[in-house]
C-alpha cells in the first residue's frame, strides 16, 4: 500500500510551512488518483472491466469479403488461370491488396498477423540474357500500420501458404492498416502471354487472406 | 465511455476513512473500469485476477506421424474419381486419425476468439510428368508441335483444410469450419471450391517448373525445361473464429489433391478444382506436426 506521508512528525522537530504543504499535496494527489500501488492483489477481474479496458482483439477471417486481392485482377487470362496479377496490368511497386482499421486503439503494444495463400508463376526465373539471369520470383509482403512498416518479408516463391506477423508500439487512435504485395518485376525475356490467343498469363495472386490483431494497453 | 467521477479533494476537506473507502468502492464496482480508469501502467500483474483473463485456454495436439527423419512417411494419394473420394484425414501411420479433442466440449463465447495454428512436414512424390498433364499448363510459343510448348503453371497443389465437430463428443459429425468449402462444389464440370470459400485452406505446392535460357518470351531452341518436385518442408495453417457462441468437441486437418486454378468463364469467380487427370502421378507424403488452439478474449 502506498504511503503518502512525506515527513514523519517527531517530538522536538521543526514544522515549516513547506513541510505541511508538501504533506497536503501528496495526500491530495494520492487519494484523488488511485494508482497501482494502492490497489490490492487480484482486484481486477472480468466483472469489473468494461469492453476493451485492458486489451482489444481485431480480426477479419475474410479480408475484402472474399479473401482475395482484387487490386489487379486481369479477367482476360485463360480459363485455367485466375483473374489475377498479369504483367500487362501490374505496374510495379508495392500494391495495396487489402485494408483494415483498428478502431479505438488505446495506445500501446500491437501484435498483428496476416495469413493466406499466394501463387507466383516461376517459369521465368532463369532467362537467357546475362544481365537479367536468374530472377527468382516472389510475392513480397508488407504490412503498414499508421503509415509505418510493421513487418516486411520476401514472401512466397511457389503456390503456398503464408503467415507474417509483427509487433510494435503505436499511438492512440483509429489505426489504418494496409496489406501490400510487390511482385518481382518482369524481364525482357519473360513469358507473358498465351501462344494462340495472346491472352495474358497470370503471374501472381493472393487469396484466403485474413488478419488478427491484438492491442494491449493495460 | 464511462469514467469514475468523484470530486477532487480540495483545501479544507477532511480526509476520513470513509472518503477513502468510497474511492476504493468506486474502483471495484462491477463494470466500472474502462480504458480511461485503467490507464497505462495503472495496474501491476499481481492485481489482475488470473482466471479467464485474456487467453483463457490453450491446448497442443499431435498431428500425423512422428518421424523426424522421414524414414517411413504416411502417403496421401491424389484423387482420381468424380465425384471425389472423401478427403484424407491426417493419421499416425497406423491408420489411426489424429486430431484435437476437447473434454466435455470447448466453449467459445460471443466475445471470444478461437485461434487455431497447425503445422505439418510434407513432400510431393511425383512419377512421370504430371506438370504437363490435365490442365496444369499454359501453351506458349516454342519448339513443340504447332510452334508452341506446354509450360506448367506450377499451380498444381494439394489443399489442406480444417474440419470441426460442434455437435457432440462422439466425433461423428465433422463439418467444414465457417468460411470453408469441402471442395466438392461443381464448377464447370469439375469438383472444387471458389477461392471465396477457402477461408481455412492451406495450399501445398507440388513442383516448380521453369525454363532455362528463356529468350524473349519464346521457349524456342536452346531453352531447356527444368522441374523440381517440392521436397520435404514445413507447412502451416492459421485460422480464427469469432461470432456466435459454439462448443467445439474436435478439430482436424484433411487433405485433397491435385487441385488447380480454374474459372467457369471469363467473368466467373476464381476457383481451385480437382484435376483428376494427373492423379496417377502425384501423391503427398507427410510425417508429423502440431495443432495448437487458443481461446482468447476479444476484450
Amino acid at each position: 500500500m502506498k504511503h503518502w506521508t512525506q515527513r514523519e512528525v517527531r517530538t522536538g522537530g521543526t514544522v515549516s510551512p513547506e513541510s505541511v504543504q508538501a504533506e497536503m499535496t501528496s495526500s491530495q494527489g494520492s487519494i484523488a488518483t488511485l494508482d497501482r500501488s494502492q490497489l490490492p492483489a487480484a482486484c481486477i477481474d472480468e466483472t469489473r472491466l468494461k469492453l476493451y479496458a485492458t486489451h482489444r482483439m481485431y480480426s477479419d477471417a475474410t479480408l475484402n469479403t472474399t479473401g482475395e486481392q482484387t487490386a489487379v485482377d486481369d479477367a482476360t487470362t485463360p480459363l485455367n488461370n485466375w483473374k489475377a496479377f498479369t504483367y500487362q496490368e501490374y505496374s510495379s511497386g508495392w500494391t495495396t491488396v487489402a485494408t483494415a482499421t483498428l478502431t479505438g486503439f488505446k495506445g500501446g503494444s500491437l501484435f498483428l498477423e496476416w495469413s493466406g495463400n499466394a501463387y507466383v508463376y516461376p517459369v521465368g526465373t532463369q532467362v537467357l540474357l546475362a544481365n537479367v539471369e536468374c530472377v527468382p520470383r516472389y510475392v513480397r509482403l508488407r504490412v503498414l500500420v499508421a503509415g509505418r512498416v510493421l513487418v516486411e518479408c520476401l514472401g512466397p516463391s511457389q503456390h503456398e501458404a503464408f503467415r507474417v506477423f509483427g509487433t510494435g508500439i503505436f499511438e492512440q487512435g483509429d489505426l489504418p492498416v494496409l496489406f501490400q504485395v510487390r511482385l518481382t518485376d518482369t524481364t525482357y525475356d519473360d513469358i507473358v502471354e498465351e501462344h494462340t490467343t495472346a491472352d495474358p498469363l497470370m503471374q501472381a495472386h493472393v487469396y484466403s487472406m485474413r488478419y488478427l490483431a491484438l492491442g494491449r494497453w493495460r | 465511455m464511462s469514467r469514475i467521477n468523484r470530486a477532487r479533494i480540495v483545501d479544507g476537506d477532511d480526509t476520513t476513512a470513509a472518503s477513502l473507502n468510497d474511492r476504493f468502492d468506486d474502483f471495484s464496482q462491477a463494470g466500472a473500469l474502462d480504458v480511461f480508469n485503467l490507464r497505462d501502467s495503472a495496474v501491476d500483474l499481481p492485481q489482475i485476477a488470473k482466471t479467464g483473463f485474456q487467453a483463457s485456454f490453450m491446448q497442443v495436439d499431435t498431428l500425423g506421424k512422428s518421424d523426424l527423419l522421414h524414414s517411413a512417411p504416411v502417403t496421401a494419394s491424389a484423387n482420381g474419381l468424380s465425384p471425389p473420394a472423401t478427403p484424407h484425414v491426417l493419421q499416425d501411420g497406423a491408420a489411426n486419425p489424429t486430431f484435437a479433442t476437447y473434454t466435455g466440449g470447448l466453449s467459445v463465447g460471443a466475445f471470444d476468439v478461437f485461434r487455431v495454428y497447425w503445422s505439418l512436414s510434407v513432400a510431393a512424390e511425383l512419377t512421370g510428368t504430371p506438370w504437363n498433364g490435365g490442365f496444369q499448363f499454359n501453351e506458349v510459343t516454342g519448339t513443340g508441335a504447332g510452334g508452341h510448348l506446354h509450360v506448367s503453371t506450377s499451380a498444381g497443389c494439394f489443399v489442406a483444410w480444417l474440419q470441426w465437430d460442434i455437435t457432440d463428443a462422439t466425433l461423428t459429425h465433422w463439418t467444414e469450419v465457417p468460411g470453408q468449402s469441402d471442395f466438392e462444389d461443381v464448377i464447370a464440370g469439375y469438383y472444387g471450391a471458389e477461392l471465396a470459400d477457402c477461408g481455412a485452406t492451406t495450399v501445398i505446392p507440388l513442383w516448380s517448373y521453369w525454363l532455362r535460357n528463356l529468350n524473349n518470351g519464346d521457349a524456342s531452341a536452346g531453352t531447356t525445361e527444368e522441374t523440381n518436385a517440392a521436397g520435404w518442408r514445413g507447412i502451416s495453417g492459421a485460422w480464427h473464429y469469432t461470432g456466435s457462441s459454439v462448443t467445439v468437441y474436435g478439430l482436424r486437418v484433411v487433405l485433397r489433391g491435385v487441385m488447380h486454378p480454374r474459372r467457369a468463364s471469363a467473368g466467373a469467380a476464381n476457383a481451385l478444382v480437382n484435376d483428376t487427370a494427373v492423379a496417377g502421378g502425384v501423391s503427398l507424403q507427410y510425417t508429423g506436426g502440431r495443432l495448437v488452439t487458443f481461446v482468447h478474449k476479444v476484450s
